[in-house]
């Protein structure tokens, strides 16, 4: 992964030296252009701008249908992306140098603030395709998604066998977590998962430390406070099967903690992943809703 | 309470029915022996879930364990249901039915086999899509909701004024959401009626619709030079409103310099002069009004540079500033001397503007009497036209002669002798008394004129008549006719930081300072460490009724 070109350092950094040009050339432009009255969008200078800024966006968005199309062989997906990137966030000056700085409570600034809000969201993203497939990859550990489903699964029906055998609080107990582990479910419950088997735990564990206390009142007085010392113990002496099934259900248990919330993780670093998406491309198709009404009215009343 | 309790057993032939009765107010199911409903699954608890007959075929589902129980697919404590429910364990499915006659509460038993239970899991929803977000149908309501206020209703404002009202009451109705500024003050009073200047759609905004109001603006340029030479020249080019409540009038020099700057090599016979572009750097020096009269007397003042050699004011006037600001002063009429300064003369108008005339009688005539008799010392003559002087010197004497003893060995007998009143004179005595009297007269014209006090100041020669003449005197007038300068807002500076009037020995020293001297404290619009200064600060724009064409 480390040796691929990312949308970043795509080309090097191709499309990085192209925004770079496309900016300082509007810079100078615009510090050596000297319009009548204040800088404004109606100069030659402004509707070289606007023009150059209508045509990015609506290039930028084109990356939407670009995308989906496998067979283009246009340029590389990733070159597109970078361009994507870099031109996008050279729009925040060309958008800026366009109006002369001016704003005000208009469709105008509408534009430019939608436009700022999906240039954000876009960085987010940027962000989000970096930083996240690798964490994806170190949490998934070699596994794939479906074999963790499974595997939950399969540790589910493995502890309720367990527990049954042991007590049918300790049962109930499983069956209750086993209904409350989501896994997904909102988008809120998917970007902050919750995982449930540590209750079951905990009242294996109470359940031990009752049985404990109990094997004290009959004049075993070993003092063994842990419920890992428990298991240790349980498991030393060699004893009956009930308690060798408590000790598997907690193995099984620990595994499917293990599990879930590696699962929840990695639904959760995707849902990260794809969430900015969500923001991103609403707000493009307002951006140009917009820029429609922003370049048809100024021009409507001229 | 009888309840059926119907296990359906799935055949190869099909379903088979085995029916059951239970007596009970509750049916109690789970994997217990001793529950009513027993169910060998693994994922039953031994006393699951209890339900109660509510009657009428309505059932309440009470879940024993704090997993709950899941009833028509959703997870639940407690349920009231209707018949037609189903409550699944594991792989077992029991549904509440409608109870045949005879029992009060019935249930049906099933299994479900594998096609069932793939169908009644619950599909995590594992991604961002499958949890019910969506991008499509808010990129389409966002985009329709920005087409739809920012085009779909302002142009219903604009094409259908019965609607107009209702859609620019809404908050963000209307055409409001396009003004890209505020518009100029004096405009506001129709400012959203937008079709007063946009008449047409994608049309720039007319002259004619400016001239509806402005048909009586003086006009910009004299009628002999055509603007568009210059560029564009519609109102709007220069005349950009909603750009704030005062952004309609240009006051930058770049709006004076596009024209000026070179005019002399794009504009045949352009005045030289007229290439400017900053007060500071591209601007040459002044040139001023020099008073002058033609061959029938007429004031026809000449443009000069200030910086000609030789310039010279032909005021007609003798002045020198310097014996007059002398600071040890100037011998008065009374004997005294007096120390003069500026001020002595020269008084600013209201409003500082401008100096008010300097006046004869109120600035001079205390020191520079018009006397021109000894006799009477006090008796002048009024500082007006030559025959008015003349005029009041021979009535004078006429006076004297006529009413006798003047005292004077040369005079004749009649002139000296005193008469009483009612003592008759005759014709002859009469005759030699005026004659007297206008020799004297004449004698007293000559040397009021020649030494004693016109000449002092005056340009006085004699015409061919040998009538005496004084030449025009212009004093103060439109030195710099096409530009503004306000005396009231140098008031910081001295007098003499500008006119260097104590070191003019002749009033044909031109006390007017030129650019360098405004210079050293103002520049151009961009100047940085001096008073920016743009064109309007001194001029007007192109005016056909400003004085100075």
């Amino acid at each position: 992964m480390s040796m691929r070109d990312s949308m970043l350092s795509f080309a090097g950094a191709r499309y990085l030296w192209v925004a770079l040009v496309l900016v300082v050339a509007s810079v100078v432009a615009y510090l050596w252009h000297d319009p009548i009255g204040v800088p404004n969008g109606g100069t030659w200078l402004g509707y070289t701008l606007g023009t150059i800024g209508a045509l990015l966006i609506v290039w930028l968005m084109l990356l939407g249908i670009r995308k989906r199309r496998y067979g283009n062989r246009f340029g590389t997906m990733l070159g597109w992306a970078s361009a994507h990137v870099y031109l996008g966030t050279a729009l925040i000056a060309i958008a800026f140098l366009h109006s002369g700085f001016q704003v005000g409570l208009n469709i105008h600034t509408l534009a430019l603030v939608l436009m700022l809000l999906v240039i954000a969201s876009g960085m987010f993203g940027v962000f989000a395709y970096l930083r996240y497939p690798a964490l994806m990859t170190r949490n998934r550990d070699n596994t794939t998604r479906d074999a963790m489903l499974d595997e939950i699964v399969e540790l589910d029906q493995q502890a309720l066998a367990l527990a049954d055998a042991v007590d049918p609080k300790i049962h109930a107990a499983i069956l209750r977590s086993n209904e409350r582990t989501q896994l997904g479910g909102s988008a809120w419950r998917l970007l902050r998962p919750r995982e449930d088997t540590d209750s079951a735990i905990d009242q294996v564990r109470a359940f031990l430390e009752q049985k404990d206390a109990e094997k004290r009142k009959d004049g075993q007085t070993r003092d063994m406070p842990t419920m890992f010392a428990m298991v240790d113990f349980l498991s030393s002496r060699a004893a009956d099967s009930k308690n060798e099934a408590l000790r598997k259900l907690m193995d099984v248990l620990a595994r499917k903690k293990t599990v879930t919330t590696r699962l929840a993780r990695d639904l959760q670093l995707q849902a990260l992943m794809e969430v900015w998406l969500y923001v991103h491309v609403p707000l493009s198709f307002a951006l140009l809703g917009a820029l429609t009404a922003h370049i048809v009215s100024v021009f409507f009343y001229w | 309470m009888r309840w059926l309790i119907r296990r359906v057993l799935k055949r190869a032939s099909g379903d088979v029915f085995e029916d059951d009765i239970h007596f009970g107010d509750t049916l109690s199911i789970g994997r217990g022996t001793d529950q009513a409903v027993y169910i060998t699954d693994l994922r039953a608890a031994l006393a699951h879930v209890r339900v109660t007959a509510l009657g009428n075929g309505r059932y309440r589902v009470e879940s024993l364990i704090a997993a709950g129980v899941r009833v028509d697919g959703t997870s639940q404590m407690n349920a009231t249901v209707a018949s037609g429910s189903s409550i699944d364990i594991g792989a077992t499915r029991i549904r509440l039915i409608e109870p045949p006659n005879d029992f009060e509460a019935a249930v049906e038993i099933s299994v479900l086999d594998e096609a069932q239970i793939e169908a009644a899991r619950v599909v995590p929803r594992l991604t961002l899509t499958e949890a019910g977000l969506g991008k499509r149908r808010w990129s389409w309501a966002l985009l329709a909701l920005m087409l739809l206020l920012g085009l779909g209703l302002p142009l219903a404002s604009h094409y259908a004024p019965p609607v107009r009202d209702a859609v620019e009451s809404l908050p963000l109705g209307g055409r409001a959401v396009w003004e890209t500024g505020s518009l100029a003050s004096a405009h506001h009073f129709f400012g959203s009626d937008c079709q007063q200047c946009h008449v047409d759609a994608f049309v720039s905004v007319r002259d004619a619709q400016c001239e509806t109001c402005h048909a009586q603006t003086a006009a910009h340029v004299s009628a002999d030079f055509d603007l568009s030479l210059a560029g564009n020249d519609r109102c709007a080019h220069c005349h950009r409103d909603h750009n704030g409540a005062q952004g309609l009038i240009r006051s930058d020099q770049q709006l004076c310099a596009d024209c000026h700057a070179g005019i002399d090599t794009r504009i045949a016979h352009a005045d030289a002069h007229a290439d400017v572009a900053d007060f500071g750097k591209q601007h040459d020096g002044f040139v001023v009004s020099l008073p002058q009269w033609n061959a029938q007397g007429e004031f026809t003042p000449v443009r000069a540079a200030l910086a000609t050699a030789g310039i010279k004011e032909q005021s007609g006037l003798v002045f020198p500033h310097d014996l007059h600001l002398d600071p040890a002063g100037i011998r008065g009429a009374d004997g005294d001397d007096q120390v003069l300064d500026c001020a002595s003369c020269h008084q600013p108008e209201p409003g500082g503007a401008r100096m008010l005339p300097i006046d004869f009688e109120q600035h001079c005539q205390s020191c520079h009497k018009l006397t021109f008799s000894i006799r009477e010392a006090d008796r002048e003559v009024p500082h007006a036209s030559v025959e008015k002087v003349g005029y009041t010197i021979t009535e004078f004497f006429a006076r004297e002669a006529l009413e006798g003893g003047f005292n004077e060995t040369n005079a004749p007998n009649v002139v000296r002798v005193r008469r009483r009143p009612g003592q008759p004179i005759t014709p002859q005595e009469r005759a030699e008394a005026l004659s007297w009297a206008r020799d004297q007269a004449r004698t007293a014209i000559n040397r009021l004129f020649e030494d004693k006090a016109c000449s002092t100041c005056h340009a006085v020669s004699r015409n061919a008549a040998q009538e005496w003449t004084v030449a025009p005197v212009r004093v103060a007038g439109a030195w710099f006719p096409k530009s503004r300068f306000d005396h009231g807002s140098h008031t910081t500076m001295q007098c003499i930081d500008c006119h260097n009037a104590p070191n003019a020995a002749s009033s044909e020293v031109l006390l007017l300072p030129d650019i360098d001297n405004c210079r050293q404290c103002h520049g151009g619009e961009h100047a940085t460490n001096l008073v920016p200064t743009t064109c309007i600060d001194c001029h007007a724009f192109h005016d056909a009724a400003h004085p100075g064409r």
